[in-house]
């Protein structure tokens, strides 16, 4: 038998040249045109740099191949040092397809293939029409390749209208985020254009904490502004459907993306509550996966499942996903003991010391009024304690907790990799402990649980874990 | 193993006292805040090595590798053999200068477990035992 080789394979279509050139050109082309005007042999040397800058893609593009064989990818090219890599269907962990305005200008899209413990893209297909990406894709998920595009008609599990868009823009993290960088843009704008505004204000009668006030609204209507702008664009007509065993994810205005994901790839999926969006009975879902690389700012998008929903539609979500039913998943949680509560005021009380000696210290026998700070202290350790909750004796072990951002992580048992129990001093006191699941990528922490029930649990898992093989 | 906790605890009160005695030199701590923080140094760098060290245990049982250690900070790990992924036996310059070696296990989700202390013919074979059994179900 012949090994795969893709000497016979096909070329990227002619528009990698222009994607490479953009992309070659963004990093050292046009910090190089300024230059230009230097004049003189440097000049004439900047410009023979830029035309080799050109040409290289031309010869990229010339040497680069690709072939699907039954099962595999084979790639090959390179223009000094030549390679070739094999990448096993078996091996990919998700197939992305991304259509960026550089691919849109040619009608392109760029296929982006993860094998698990890769540290970036193992293959990328830069060019390529969205029917031939399409075939690949089939060919490396093993789908009939014959059965044609539309065969079957994927059950579609999420599809964000605008108006869904609107709500998850408002209520998002980003909100937040934004109104901090803000403020800190604030301190360097002049001064005279915030005081002129303020000013202005005034003369219409405004004064004190009418001020105060519009200032903060104005703050937070440019943050959710901005934020909607954001989330609208990268989310635009965000779509998430079933084929077979496996996602496939479809987002963006601009930038179009097309992920997929195999069900068995997912290492946990997660309910997110942040304050605002559980005051309005939302949530969002993220996933986590192996082996998933990209670029640090896009990986936040590629785990998206749901951008925002009611609570229910989460849930029921996550309960497709995970192949169970959605009335058990999130039901009676063993909620943190006693305990755990003091244990965390009592954390609220060493802060309101520290901040009563400081102001004591800092100031005078009237800075001990600085102790007023354990009373918000107190209630996050209130908050903190009321979102704990956990169960680890179902096919899925649930996690819950966090104060702004309420998270409940559910973890197939297959997927948990090891298992850690950890008592701190201040937890013995209470009789608490900590169990630490291991999943690729995470350590999920059941925070404060009475520890009889903590060392029950460690042992069970273990028992249920090598009944379960991975 | 002890030995090494020994001569750590030791550097470290070492470190201590040259500390102190440099601030008091400096006129920076007065002499009796000097000697007790060194007293206090140095009575827990005798105290905390053969305690931890007795705290210290592992276990290769049925189906799993299990660690235990930590006194004030409790910690045990579980790691069951079909989800380790490779073992490796690792030896810093301290480790080197007691012979001795450190048994690190991985698994999915990052380095689960590490056995410290072990002697050059213990970490040899306990890699040898994980690497068999990893992968499987039981031993």
């Amino acid at each position: 038998m012949r090994a795969p080789s893709a000497s016979e394979g096909a070329r990227l279509h002619p528009a990698a040249i222009a994607v490479w050139f953009i992309e070659g050109g963004r990093r050292l082309g046009l910090g190089l045109i300024p230059l230009l005007a230097i004049g003189g042999r440097v000049r004439l040397l900047l410009l023979s740099g830029l035309v080799a800058a050109a040409l290289a893609p031309i010869v990229r593009w010339l040497r680069f191949r690709y072939h699907t064989a039954p099962g595999t990818l084979v790639v090959e090219g390179g223009v000094v040092n030549r390679w070739r890599r094999t990448i096993p269907a078996a091996r990919v962990q998700s197939i992305d397809i991304v259509q960026k305005l550089r691919h849109r200008a040619f009608g392109v899209v760029e296929l982006r293939i993860e094998v698990a413990g890769g540290s970036g893209s193992e293959a990328a297909l830069v060019a390529l029409t969205p029917q031939e990406a399409e075939r690949v894709r089939r060919s490396l998920s093993q789908e009939d390749v014959a059965a044609g595009s539309q065969a079957v008609a994927a059950p579609v599990l999420v599809r964000m209208a605008p108006r869904d868009l609107v709500l998850a823009g408002l209520t998002g993290g980003r909100v937040a985020i934004i109104a901090v960088l803000l403020g800190y843009l604030q301190q360097l704008a002049p001064d005279d254009f915030i005081s002129s505004g303020a000013e202005r204000l005034v003369d219409m009668g405004v004064g004190g904490v009418g001020l105060v006030i519009s200032s903060v609204a104005g703050f937070i209507v440019v943050a959710g502004a901005i934020s909607l702008g954001a989330t609208v664009v990268t989310l635009w007509d965000f779509t998430v459907e079933r084929s077979g065993d496996r996602l496939l994810i479809t987002r963006g205005l601009l930038d179009r993306r097309r992920s997929q994901v195999a069900l068995h790839r997912l290492q946990a999926v997660t309910l997110q509550e942040n304050v605002l969006r559980r005051a309005l009975g939302l949530a969002s879902v993220t996933v986590v996966v192996a082996g998933r690389a990209g670029p640090k700012e896009e990986q936040h998008e590629t785990s998206l499942l749901l951008p925002t929903g009611t609570r229910r539609t989460a849930v029921e979500l996550i309960a497709a996903v995970l192949g169970t039913d959605a009335s058990r998943l999130t039901e009676d949680l063993v909620v943190a003991p006693r305990a755990a509560l003091w244990r965390r005021l009592a954390y609220a009380a060493l802060v309101a010391t520290a901040a009563g000696v400081a102001g004591v210290v800092g100031l005078d026998a009237r800075g001990a009024a600085a102790v007023v700070v354990g009373a918000p202290a107190a209630l996050v350790a209130w908050a903190a304690w009321r979102a704990l909750g956990h169960r680890v004796d179902r096919p899925h072990l649930v996690v819950r907790r966090g104060v702004l951002v309420r998270q409940t992580s559910f973890v197939a048992l297959p997927n948990v990799q090891d298992l850690r129990l950890t008592i701190a001093p201040l937890q013995r006191a209470g009789d608490l402990a900590t169990l630490v699941l291991g999943i690729p990528k995470q350590r999920l922490k059941a925070v404060d649980l009475e520890r009889a029930r903590a060392e029950a649990s460690f042992e069970q898992v273990a028992d249920r874990l090598f009944s379960v093989p991975a | 193993m002890l030995g090494l906790w020994w001569a750590a605890s030791a550097a470290l009160v070492a470190l201590i006292a040259i500390g102190c005695g440099v601030a008091w030199f400096l006129d920076l701590l007065p002499s009796p805040f000097a000697i007790l923080i060194v007293l206090v140094a140095a009575a827990l760098g005798g105290l905390v090595p053969p305690v931890r060290y007795r705290l210290w245990a592992y276990e290769i049982r049925a189906h799993d590798l299990y660690t235990s250690r930590g006194g004030l900070f409790i910690t045990r790990t579980l790691i069951p053999f079909d989800r380790i992924q490779f073992v490796e036996t690792r030896q810093g310059p301290l480790d080197r200068a007691f012979s001795l070696h450190q048994l690190v296990v991985y698994t999915a989700a990052g380095q689960a477990g590490r056995i410290p202390g072990l002697g050059d013919e213990e970490a040899g074979s306990l890699r040898e035992e994980l690497s068999r059994v990893a992968g499987t179900v039981s031993v």
